[in-house]
């Protein structure tokens, strides 16, 4: 039978030539690949078709989890991990392989002991697995950071320092304490983007930000107008979006 | 959140205030009495001119009008202390209740003597007293408003001012808190790794690994710190960091030694250059290069930390990091100094901080307490 291959996958130098080492104390016959990357990885794994890998969870362009799914059950997966909790009940649960960083002799040892007890048998599905992983990413994102033109520099402004986007014309008008600039992004565009929590829509030409609101009153003619809490800017609540304010 | 809604005139402008200022009301309507006593004495000599009637009688009914009602304008607002009746209301009130009430007491000290006066100069009186009243009124209300909104502007700057201590202080001490696993844990494998290969190294891996935790453990409770120090953290940190990722990371960092006893609140350099790293470079397949300066520009300290990393994500919130760095420049400097990101041009961030540089009061002396 020949000698088993093992792929070696981190984007730690050092810590790729430890696992070497430690593998050539516990599995002297095992021949090591090594890739500092996700695709470096896959490429040596069409071209070796090695039957274990080693596996960082946590590297740059592709995670470990990512190149566990490309290779998709074709050998033995063995995840490394230094601190990923919600992995690691995962893993638990799905009676996978891995090791923590510092890796130790002992419990690499453990794991030698298994992969070679399983190296004639199909490695583990980890379809399943992996897809309830993917569940665990945040479903959605919303904008954060918007470009505005500052004299001739271009600056990034969080979206948390906007007291309030106004429409004016063919520009969006955004306003932060004293500052204003002017985006050419629609007021449509950014309500579609914008965290909904933190981003009231209040008039067809106003979007506030609710934490830059101080209060809340009323006009002569009954409208209601919101005071921001910088500036004494008093913007008019249009009656589509007055009933948001009624229920606090 | 505090949204509130209030009444429609002039009144809601006062509210929120009142209840904490009943000093001002007091002070108010103390300084109220001489103004209505040199209004309702020039009320009598106006209608003197006019009605040419008895220069006393109608003193005593301009000021047995006019006092009644400053009086209930008073009580009202000391019963309604939470003002919920608008002012105008207060106002009308006052005056029309004020004007019988002065009226029926005219005739009482009075008794017949001159009175009644006749249906013109009735009609006269009346008019000039609800005039001069309205008047007299809108002057006292409108520096009522004005004293209040003074007050309520103040106490506002200062409970922002002091929320905004609380808050980057609160944040501060989470940031103490959050050195990451993933870094500590990766260390400490490198270092394992380094024990057998290359001791030299692994020695100074763990200086670097305790010089970087000292500063993020303790530090922050000694106060201010300077910018050597902070600088001395940053390159703990990222010699650390570049035995970790190997090629993958440049680094460097410029600082003039004139400048390195300038006094820094603790751990204002180095979220960023966490944040460069975290965001820009590590998750960069090629890696790349994070460049730290630090440059006295006229009476200002410029801190620029630049990266040819991934560039901010769009859809990434600013995280604990950045947001606390913002805010304790924002309070340490009085609105004066400034943190702006910008792209870099060869792609990646620029975060730049300017400080003002005064020799006195030392604006990082205040911000140093807090911290």
């Amino acid at each position: 039978m020949k000698a088993p291959t093992a792929l070696v996958v981190d984007d730690e130098p050092e810590l790729v030539a430890y696992l070497r080492a430690a593998l050539a104390r516990l599995w002297p016959e095992l021949q090591v690949l090594e890739a500092g990357d996700g695709p470096a990885a896959l490429a040596l794994f069409e071209t070796h078709r090695p039957e274990v890998a080693f596996l960082d969870v946590q590297m740059p362009g592709m995670t470990g989890l990512e190149v566990a799914r490309r290779i998709g059950g074709r050998c033995h997966v063995v995840f490394v991990t230094a601190f990923e909790q919600y992995a690691l009940q995962a893993f638990e649960q799905a009676a996978v392989d891995y090791v923590l960083k510092p890796v130790e002799d002992d419990r690499l040892a453990e794991t030698v002991e298994r992969l070679r007890a399983r190296l004639l048998a199909p490695p583990a599905d980890l379809t399943a697995l992996l897809a309830a992983l993917a569940r665990e990413r945040p479903a959605r994102e919303y904008l954060e950071w918007l470009q505005v033109q500052d004299r001739k520099d271009l600056v990034l402004l969080a979206a948390d320092e906007v007291d309030l986007f106004q429409s004016s014309e063919k520009y969006t008008v955004v306003l932060s304490g004293q500052s204003e600039w002017i985006i050419r992004t629609p007021l449509q565009d950014l309500e579609e983007q914008l965290d909904p929590a933190r981003f009231w829509r209040i008039h067809r030409n106003a979007i506030v930000r609710v934490g830059a609101v101080a209060r809340v009153s009323r006009n002569a003619s009954g409208q209601l107008v919101v005071h921001l809490r910088r500036g004494d800017r008093a913007i008019p609540v249009s009656r589509a979006y007055a009933r948001r304010f009624k229920q606090m | 959140m505090d949204l509130r809604e209030t009444d429609p005139a002039c009144g809601g402008e006062a509210r929120g205030a009142s209840a904490r200022s009943g000093s001002l009301t007091r002070r108010y309507y103390l300084s109220a009495i001489p103004i209505t006593f040199v209004a309702n004495t020039l009320i009598g000599g106006f209608l003197w001119l006019l009605l040419r009637e008895d220069l006393w009688s109608l003193m005593v009914c301009s000021h047995a009008i006019g006092w009644p009602i400053l009086l209930l304008h008073g009580a009202v607002h000391l019963v309604d202390r939470g003002e919920r009746v608008p002012e105008w209301a207060v106002s009308a009130f006052s005056i029309a209740v004020g004007a019988v009430v002065g009226i029926g007491l005219t005739r009482a000290i009075l008794r017949d003597r001159l009175w009644p006066l006749d249906l013109r100069s009735l009609a006269i009186t009346a008019a000039t007293v609800l005039v001069f009243g309205v008047a007299v009124s809108y002057f006292f209300v409108s520096r009522a408003l004005l004293a209040k909104g003074q007050a309520r502007l103040r106490e506002e700057l200062l409970a922002r001012e002091e929320g905004a201590r609380r808050l980057a202080e609160a944040e501060l001490k989470l940031l103490q808190a959050q050195i990451e696993p993933h870094f500590l844990f990766n260390t400490l494998s490198n270092v394992l790794q380094l024990v057998d290969s290359d001791p030299p190294r692994a020695k100074r891996m763990l200086r670097n690994l305790t010089s970087y935790l000292r500063g993020s453990l303790g530090r922050t409770r000694a106060g201010a710190t300077t910018l050597g120090e902070e600088l001395e953290l940053v390159r703990a940190y990222l010699e650390i960091q570049a035995v970790r990722m190997g090629s993958r990371l440049a680094w460097r960092i410029a600082c003039p030694d004139e400048i390195r006893e300038v006094p820094l609140p603790p751990l204002l350099l180095q979220p960023l250059v966490e944040n460069a790293l975290r965001h820009g470079l590590e998750p960069k397949p090629g890696g790349g290069e994070v460049a730290v300066s630090a440059a006295r520009e006229g009476n200002e300290l410029v801190l620029e930390i630049r990266d040819d990393g991934l560039g901010l994500d769009p859809r990434q919130p600013a995280g604990v990091g950045l947001t606390n760095v913002r805010e304790r420049v924002r309070a340490m400097s009085g609105g004066r100094g400034s943190l702006t990101l910008r792209p870099a041009p060869a792609g990646g961030l620029c975060v730049r901080i300017v400080l003002p540089l005064d020799p006195a009061p030392p604006p990082v002396r205040a911000a140093g307490g807090t911290a």
